[in-house]
């Protein structure tokens, strides 16, 4: 009873949040993106792209990490994580479509980047790689849709493009992950010098697996909490172990070109960017490698879920200190996201997080074991106290 | 048609605006509401904007008690970031010099702005039908053989227009000739990779509000730099990944696991 209401209440508030962006996103189409939003001729991009472009796409990587890891590298034990990671990845790359039509300037004209041959432009190639890739979600997805329906002549041909598909899925996905980094090595002048590097495409890269990863640690630790189905600790725990890996590699290229481009300086300056850069290595990307590599902690559902969201929140620090917070332009102007720009993405991050909502309960996507014990409210909340 | 270039002498400069006035008289812009702004210069408007595509500056210089000007407008760069970054072409660098906006080809993404280290291009948010506004550099008079506008109307010969190398000749010789009067750099020649307007100034150009410390390698050089791998990498991966994925699906059939994604 407890759980439904508690769900109802969160479902009441996504709803809120939803009609409060469309409102706003209503408005920008009225009257110019000037009326809702603070981005202005100095910075150019803002919230809009530091949040609904990076970051979206970065955990839109969930799709990718988990389809190299079980259909490439033949992990094959993590299938049960393949539906989920493609479905959050579908809805996140859709969404970013949708922001994207909010933030461009002219929208109506976007299709003319695929009549254009600009292969200088990291944006062209993102567009271009984006866009097929989420054409091989819809193939990944619609092949399992098309199984457990038994639409035998869409199953039949979706199967056999099946694999094909993700080889290419995972290929693009690789380029344009990187390319969202080498979007940002043009401007080493606005950039500061503690995230501007030439390095950047690759820890772009290397943040989207743990970016994908991550997300698919808390939504496999909430969504069989709330389905009253068996966690699966033991894949959770394997997955945490690929990111430590992951995490090493990143602090190691974020370390090194912080040093190689000069910048130790900076970082140990007493201010607001040094304090944000601390904040991103040590609580985002160093805390969660420490709790990794407990072995207790890949034991516990809710320790993986606590340790899982301090790395997400590391990897959302890091792209909106490069995109939003570390964007210094030498100007008059000056730039803070405004209500609008927030309410836009929360809007459409609210919509997602509905629609996924109802396609787990409905969808085949998690194929667990229902819980055995009697299922008594209160086990799991005491659980993660104690966890956290 | 040779490549062209414009001097901006600004210790000939008197301030009249006639090259504001001409832009917009050419391209057809329209008026501001202007505000009275706080620091950092005395002209109004305070910066460029969709109905002014250069400005004239105004700052006083304490030390020659009297007043110091620059000029805002498009650079025109030799390898221009703002074409490098656009993702549709809609920024080209012409023949003639040219850095050119072929306005029904852009999207309003805005990179070109973010890309520009000048801090250029302008976009017009207050607009529903928005688009990117910058300096042409009269591109379409220069086809017809006529100089730009700004050019055209200088009163003093501040600005001066022509084939590039002549322009660049001129504007050391400039500095050669009257040391005293001039800070020794050529603004434009190297900046970024060189651009195809060069500015004079009798005060260091940080006092005029110029963007200085900009590297002398053109920027999209940056981006190249991961950018031409694209393809290399793409299809190494494809064969790589594809073999990868193959290999593991007919183990997966030897050991009789099935399909389950």
């Amino acid at each position: 009873m407890e759980a439904r209401r508690s769900i109802f209440r969160w479902k009441s508030t996504l709803v809120a949040i939803a009609i409060i962006g469309g409102t706003f996103t209503l408005a920008r189409f009225a009257f110019g993106i000037g009326a809702i939003a603070n981005v202005n001729n100095a910075y150019p991009w803002g919230w809009w792209v530091g949040f609904g472009v990076l970051s979206f796409i970065a955990f839109g990587g969930c799709g990718f990490t988990l389809a190299l890891l079980v259909e490439i590298f033949g992990q094959h034990r993590y299938a049960p994580m393949v539906r989920p990671a493609i479905t959050m990845g579908l809805l996140l790359y859709l969404g970013y479509v949708v922001i994207l039509m909010i933030e461009l300037g002219r929208p109506w004209m976007g299709w003319i980047i695929f009549f254009s041959w600009q292969p200088t432009s990291a944006l062209f190639e993102v567009a271009w790689c984006a866009t097929l890739y989420t054409t091989v979600l819809i193939i990944e997805f619609g092949s399992v849709a098309a199984n457990h329906y038994r639409w035998r002549r869409s199953a039949r041909i979706l199967g056999m493009v099946y694999l094909p598909a993700v080889v290419v899925g995972v290929s693009l996905s690789h380029l344009h992950q990187s390319s969202l980094g080498t979007l940002l090595t043009i401007v080493p002048l606005k950039v500061d010098s503690r995230w501007w590097s030439e390095v950047l495409p690759a820890t772009f890269l290397t943040s989207s697996y743990m970016a994908g990863l991550s997300l698919v640690t808390i939504e496999h630790v909430l969504a069989t909490h709330y389905l009253r189905l068996k966690p699966r600790v033991d894949l959770l725990g394997g997955l945490a172990r690929f990111q430590i890996g992951l995490i090493v590699i990143f602090l190691t290229l974020r370390i090194g070109s912080l040093v190689y481009e000069g910048a130790t300086d900076a970082a140990l300056r007493f201010d607001w960017l040094s304090f944000l850069l601390w904040t991103e290595i040590i609580v985002g990307f160093l805390v969660p490698l420490a709790l990794f590599s407990i072995p207790d902690v890949r034991q516990n559902k809710w320790a993986l879920f606590a340790s899982s969201c301090l790395l997400a929140g590391g990897i959302l620090l890091t792209r909106l200190n490069t995109a939003v917070f570390g964007m210094r332009v030498k100007h008059w102007e000056s730039y803070q996201p405004a209500i609008g720009e927030y309410a836009t993405t929360f809007g459409v991050l609210a919509t997602l997080v509905l629609i996924y909502g109802f396609a787990v309960r409905r969808l085949p996507i998690h194929r667990e074991e229902p819980l055995d014990e009697d299922p008594a409210p209160g086990i799991a909340p005491h659980a993660a106290k104690a966890a956290v | 048609m040779a490549e062209k270039a414009m001097i901006q002498d600004n210790t000939r400069c008197i301030g009249c605006r006639a090259c504001m006035i001409a832009c917009k008289e050419w391209n057809d812009l329209g008026a501001d509401v202007t505000d009275f702004f706080a620091s950092d210069g005395y002209q109004n408007p305070r910066d460029l904007n969709e109905n002014n595509y250069t400005l004239i500056t105004y700052r006083e210089e304490p030390a020659e008690a009297q007043w110091v000007f620059g000029r805002l407008l498009c650079m025109h760069c030799a390898s221009p970031a703002c074409a490098s970054a656009c993702p549709t072409g809609a920024l080209q660098k012409l023949a003639n010099g040219a850095v050119e906006l072929t306005e029904w080809r852009c999207i309003g993404c805005r990179y070109c702005m973010q890309a520009c280290p000048f801090v250029i291009p302008k976009f017009d948010y207050g607009s529903v039908f928005p688009k990117i506004h910058k300096c042409t550099f009269c591109s379409d008079r220069l086809e017809v053989g006529f100089a730009p506008a700004c050019a055209k109307v200088c009163p003093t010969h501040a600005i001066e227009f022509g084939d590039r190398d002549e322009m660049l000749s001129k504007a050391k010789r400039r500095i050669a000739d009257a040391p005293g009067r001039y800070v020794p750099h050529v603004y434009g020649e190297t900046e970024v990779g060189g651009t195809n307007v060069f500015h004079l100034s009798s005060v260091p150009f940080e006092k005029l509000g110029y963007e200085t410390g900009l590297p002398h390698e053109p920027l999209p050089d940056l981006t190249h730099k991961s950018m031409r791998f694209v393809p290399r990498i793409f299809f190494s991966l494809l064969g790589a990944f594809g073999l990868m994925a193959w290999i593991v699906r007919r183990r997966n059939e030897r050991m009789g696991i099935a399909e389950d994604h």
